[in-house]
């Protein structure tokens, strides 16, 4: 076969990026098991390895670059490595958001939330959900289903606004508690805007498969 | 594509003989932009390139069918020397005569009627600073074109075509005998050069292709060995995103 | 010694021996010519006509002149129709579709290797059937002259076609490109550059011309005095070397007049072998 040593770093590529979206996926599973658990060594700890995928993504955006450099990539091999360098950079972020909902944790004081967690573990689930299937359809360029996901994303936004009327609801009855009250929306509000990137995702895969810039928000 | 168009080639098929070498191609040649046309070893590219100049003539039992267009006149209806003027070419070896520069640059205008001497040298003169050569080559141009290096000799060969003030130069892979400066030497000019004329160039070279060309066409042999037209298109269409697998497969490299 | 190492010897001796008298038969010919000749050789030598009858006495003056016209006027017929030959065999003969011509065109190359074969006196005896005797242009410059371009013909076109095939292609492909037509193309690249080798086999012809004997012996007749008018009769310097010789007592005179043949021999070769030095840089 011709270019082995190009087919090799492609397939590498691939195995990377594979990785990085299972260890964010892992992340933001974690994260809602630390806030509903009140588990704050666990929270440290996410913190912490948020270190290894930060690193994981930096290697993944050399390799591009390496790649773009020494082999001269065109047409599909150039647009895959272009939107590898792009969903990366996405699943970074949303690794990030997964880390913000632990050092919300930190901050909310030890005992049970102001009302108990329902539909923030759902929005999480659903984003995870979101997210796999955005990754699936990425390393086997399916374009179909890239183009199902997003429409996905509205519970996600239905979930949000329930929790933020209950939340508001919650506080009328306990002012006291209004800080912990923010701190959980913030927390779905992060989980809200990893729809809103693995939506990107999607726009990605669908440049990927067709070389067509869209806006699927 | 929006530009005006200079040359045309309307079910343009070529036999050596009774060998087919190049089957039905249709195609458009922008003006002042440069066309790339690339394919494996042998799919006609060369052949196609030398139809445009009728420099296949030259080949004994050469026949033709459909149409070439220069100007929107047939170029078998055109007396094939004013053709030629209009229709300029560049070859893939430099092959300036062994005559002194400013004889090279002249042979041109000399052989189409141009006698004046002052006149004369006002033409070699611009011409060789069309060609990017004049500041190397000022101060002596009865020297001999042997004297000078490859890339400096396919620099002079460009001026001495530019010299008859064609429309259209043909490249024959100006740059494949070259070192990588004067190759990139050589695409600078040939950037430089497509504000004036328009620019058909045949390579090999596939970066080459994209760094320097406005349109690209990609031809490839049918399985009777005729080579076929299967793309064509704006050069950063034809490389992010090709319309046909093989187009894809020949610059990604996976064949040919 | 091992056998192996006695026959590479042997071997070594033998060629070293076979070259050393070639070289030694050379030197022996012209050695004895020049020495002997030179003796003879002064200005007057040069300047005075020979006398005739068999004392042969007198110079050489109106040999000289002879050979000079006669070579001259070979080459003024010989050259253009040589060379055109040689432009049309190579630029023009392999485009040519017609069958009959291409037929033509065979024929005349086989006419053209054959010719360069044939015995020079067989020229001689066709230029006097036909030129001496049928045209009633009797014994005389022109006669010869005739004869000389049959002779010398072949080898102008030979040089001829090798010189132009050794003109790349790449030069009419680029001339043709820029507009020019096929002779403008011929005159003013592949001819400017194929001069040495064409000039080359000019100067071989003058060479053969100059020691021909036999085809001049039948066509120039053997008049010892100046040739006035390409009418005039007259003799080469190599023919002079026969008449003296065979006709009169005055054989000293005859190495004279071999010696002076030798030199122009010699220094004829050194200008081709400057020409085609010339031609490989």
């Amino acid at each position: 076969m011709a270019r082995e040593t190009y087919e090799a770093e492609m397939n590498a590529l691939r195995e990377e990026m594979l990785k990085l979206s299972n260890m964010t996926n892992r992340a933001l599973e974690r994260s809602i098991v630390i806030l509903r658990d009140r588990s704050f060594d666990e929270g440290e700890k996410l913190i912490e390895d948020d270190e290894e995928i930060n690193l994981a993504c930096h290697h993944i955006e050399e390799s591009c670059l390496n790649i773009i450099a020494t082999q001269q990539p065109v047409a599909g091999d150039l647009r895959f490595i272009f939107a590898t360098m792009q969903i990366a950079m996405e699943l970074e972020r949303i690794a990030d958001y997964a880390k913000g909902i632990a050092v919300i944790n930190r901050k909310i004081p030890p005992g049970s939330h102001i009302k108990p967690l329902i539909d923030i573990p759902r929005m999480q689930q659903k984003a995870r959900e979101m997210l796999e299937m955005s990754m699936d359809s990425f390393l086997k360029c399916d374009l179909d289903s890239a183009r199902r996901i997003p429409s996905m994303d509205v519970e996600i936004n239905l979930l949000y606004e329930q929790v933020y009327r209950e939340l508001v609801t919650r506080v009328m009855e306990s002012p006291e508690r209004i800080a912990d009250a923010m701190l959980l929306t913030f927390a779905a509000h992060n989980l809200e805007r990893v729809g809103d990137r693995v939506i990107n995702i999607c726009e990605r895969v669908v440049y990927l498969c067709t070389g067509d810039v869209v806006d699927m928000g | 594509m929006t530009e005006q168009t200079v040359m045309k080639t309307r079910d343009f098929t070529l036999y050596y003989g009774a060998f087919k070498a190049l089957n039905s191609i249709t195609m458009d040649i922008p003006v002042n932009c440069i066309t790339a046309i690339i394919g494996p070893s042998g799919c006609g590219k060369s052949s196609l390139l030398r139809s445009f100049n009728r420099m296949n003539d030259l080949i004994v039992d050469m026949s033709v069918e459909g149409r070439i267009l220069v100007d929107d006149e047939e170029i078998y209806s055109q007396d094939v020397v004013e053709l030629r003027k209009k229709v300029g070419m560049v070859f893939q070896r430099p092959n300036p005569f062994p005559k002194s520069i400013f004889d090279n640059v002249a042979y041109g205008p000399r052989i189409h009627g141009t006698r004046d001497r002052s006149k004369l040298a006002a033409i070699v003169e611009s011409s060789i600073r069309d060609a990017a050569l004049w500041d190397e080559v000022k101060d002596d141009l009865d020297k001999s074109a042997l004297s000078l290096s490859g890339g400096q000799q396919q620099r002079l060969c460009i001026a001495r075509a530019l010299a008859v003030e064609p429309e259209v130069i043909l490249m024959d892979e100006p740059a494949s005998a070259l070192d990588p400066v004067a190759t990139l030497k050589i695409e600078e000019l040939m950037e430089k050069l497509k504000r004036k004329y328009t620019i058909v160039v045949v390579t090999h070279n596939m970066q080459q292709a994209a760094r320097v060309s406005d349109y690209t066409a990609f031809l490839l042999t049918d399985s009777e060995r005729a080579g076929n037209l299967i793309e064509f298109g704006g050069t950063s269409d034809i490389f992010t995103k090709p319309v046909d697998k093989r187009t894809e497969d020949y610059i990604s490299g996976r064949f040919g | 010694m091992n056998s192996r190492k006695l026959r590479q010897n042997l071997a070594y001796s033998t060629m070293w021996l076979a070259c050393g008298m070639t070289v030694a038969i050379l030197l022996v010919v012209i050695g004895y010519v020049i020495v002997k000749g030179f003796a003879l050789i002064n200005l007057d030598f040069f300047l005075t006509a020979p006398r005739g009858g068999l004392s042969g006495e007198g110079g050489i003056s109106s040999t000289i002149i002879a050979t000079v016209y006669l070579v001259i006027t070979t080459l003024v017929f010989a050259t253009p129709l040589g060379v055109g030959a040689g432009i049309f065999l190579v630029e023009y003969a392999d485009n040519i579709k017609s069958r009959l011509v291409k037929k033509l065109v065979a024929v005349a190359r086989f006419g053209v290797e054959t010719l360069a074969g044939v015995p020079s006196i067989i020229f001689g005896l066709f230029g006097y059937a036909l030129f001496v005797s049928a045209l009633h242009f009797g014994f005389s410059i022109l006669s010869a002259a005739l004869a000389g371009t049959c002779l010398v013909i072949p080898v102008i076109i030979r040089t001829t076609e090798e010189a132009l095939k050794s003109v790349p292609n790449s030069y009419r492909e680029a001339s043709l490109a820029m507009g020019a037509n096929k002779w403008e193309t011929i005159w003013k690249v592949v001819l400017p550059s194929a001069i040495r080798g064409i000039s080359t086999g000019v100067v071989l012809s003058a060479g053969r011309i100059v020691s021909e004997t036999a085809i001049f012996y039948v066509t120039l007749g053997g008049s010892y005095r100046t040739p006035t008018s390409l009418m005039s009769s007259g003799r080469t310097m190599a023919l002079h070397v026969y008449y003296l010789a065979m006709e009169t007592r005055a054989f000293d005179k005859a190495l004279a007049t071999a010696a002076v043949l030798v030199v122009l021999i010699i220094l004829l070769n050194l200008v081709i072998n400057t020409v085609s030095r010339w031609l490989s840089t």
